[in-house]
């Protein structure tokens, strides 16, 4: 075995217990399964020709990660499209989503019992947020990373990281408010 | 601390990411206020329950198939023959192309799109909007657009067009109406409903450069003739409606949303 095919191997073995977030995240962020696999395959062979450039001893996930983030970003500005362009009524502004937030505390008070019957659509609503706050929040969310590292993979001030999540959190609510109450779940709370 | 302020903590506090003074202020706040603490309680549980089914989804991905370099060129010998094949597939392309050209529309296509804009109002029944619910339509957000239409020759009788679909509150019934602006005049038209989407179906006529995914018909409002153009533009339907008189230049639709 050349010294090559060792590192190799050494790559292959650390990406191994990432794959499934490293596949969740991409179809997360992407436009389907197809471009979510094209992601995969083109943030893999990056990672491995800079490879040499990891610092063994830091934390390989992280590295992965801002490798998987440039390669979405690369994607959606070759396609000129984001996901966020196919949702139907994307909620731009912050003020109707703090007035919709209403209905929000009805929810809470049964969460377990609505959020699971809304189940896929849960997923959908991501696409409520732009970009940057979809990808703050889906790395704060599922992969536990702080704002710190969050900051550090998206090159951002850490304060509009936080920013990011908070008013992820707020949209994600209205949407799923609106959601619950369209579907009959919860009786709309007006303002 | 108020409660205003305890909950607008609420995001880096679920992060766990305040540092020590501001969690100790507002377990302190926590402990003395019971809404609080039930709402901070109810928060936990349901980020728990939007995290985990965020989590939740079906592995697709072939990770065997997955490579770390660029897949092996084909072999010297092959590239001859490929490139015979590739010939030959362009001027397969280019027959195909010069038959689209000259010949009919093709019907599948117009069924197609025709298929496409049921799809703006799938929640559609026959259509009967009754003077009591009236009062009570209402615009859905985000499927208002505009199709801004040049008129062949004459650019002062560019028209505007709002196409909205409305929903009655009361029966849930719904429609598509075009606000369009054609001279001084603004005139509210119903394009698309039960019985006018009927008519596209079986009598829509298709007329030259609609092989793809523009449709044109006609529909008649209080006496007078509109055309009708419906294009399917992304995973969005928009339409453009003129009198019949007047015929709508495809090519120069221009589309932005609001």
């Amino acid at each position: 075995m050349t010294r090559r095919d060792a590192a190799e191997r050494e790559f292959l073995d650390l990406l191994a217990p990432l794959r499934l977030s490293i596949e969740r995240y991409a179809l997360r962020n992407a436009w389907n399964q197809q471009q979510a696999s094209d992601i995969v395959q083109e943030a893999v062979m990056t990672a491995w020709r800079q490879y040499d450039r990891f610092e063994p001893g830091t934390d390989f996930k992280a590295w992965m990660f801002r490798i998987l983030v440039n390669t979405i970003y690369s994607f959606n500005k070759k396609t000129r499209r984001d996901r966020q362009l196919r949702v139907a009524a994307p909620v731009e502004e912050l003020d109707w989503a703090l007035e919709r937030e209403n209905s929000w505390p009805v929810i809470l008070e049964d969460s377990g019992q609505v959020l699971e019957q809304l189940d896929d659509r849960l997923v959908a609503a991501l696409d409520s947020l732009s970009a940057d706050e979809r990808q703050c929040l889906l790395l704060r969310l599922l992969e536990g990373f702080t704002y710190k590292e969050i900051s550090g993979l998206l090159d951002m001030p850490l304060g509009t990281v936080m920013s990011h999540v908070h008013r992820a959190r707020l949209k994600l609510r209205e949407r799923l408010s609106a959601l619950a109450v369209e579907m009959g779940l919860i009786q709309e709370v007006l303002p | 601390m108020t409660c205003a302020e305890a909950r607008q903590w609420i995001s880096p506090y679920l992060d766990a990411e305040l540092d020590r003074d501001r969690v100790l202020e507002i377990g302190d706040h926590l402990e003395r206020c019971p809404q609080c603490r039930r709402r901070f309680e109810l928060e936990v549980r349901a980020e728990q329950v939007i995290t985990r089914q965020l989590q939740r989804f079906s592995p697709f991905l072939n990770w065997d198939a997955i490579r770390t370099r660029p897949a092996p060129r084909t072999a010297s010998w092959v590239r001859p023959f490929l490139r015979v094949g590739l010939a030959a597939a362009c001027l397969g392309l280019v027959i195909i192309a010069w038959n689209g050209l000259v010949g009919e529309a093709s019907p599948p296509a117009v069924q197609w799109a025709a298929n496409e804009l049921y799809e703006l109002s799938p929640a559609c029944t026959p259509f009967e909007i009754t003077p009591a619910c009236r009062p009570e339509l209402e615009p859905v957000t985000g499927e208002v657009m505009n199709c801004r239409v040049q008129l062949p020759g004459d650019s002062s009788a560019c028209m505007v067009v709002d196409v909205l679909k409305r929903t009655c509150r009361k029966t849930g019934k719904c429609r598509v109406e075009a606000r369009l602006n054609y001279g001084s005049k603004p005139v509210l038209l119903t394009i698309a409903r039960q019985d006018c989407l009927g008519e596209l179906r079986g009598l829509g006529r298709v007329f030259e450069g609609s092989r793809t995914n523009v449709v044109r018909y006609t529909c008649t409002h209080r006496d007078i003739e509109y055309h009708v153009v419906a294009r399917k533009v992304g995973d969005k339907i928009l339409v453009a409606v003129s009198p019949a008189d007047v015929e709508p230049l495809v090519a120069s639709i221009q589309v932005y949303e609001r």
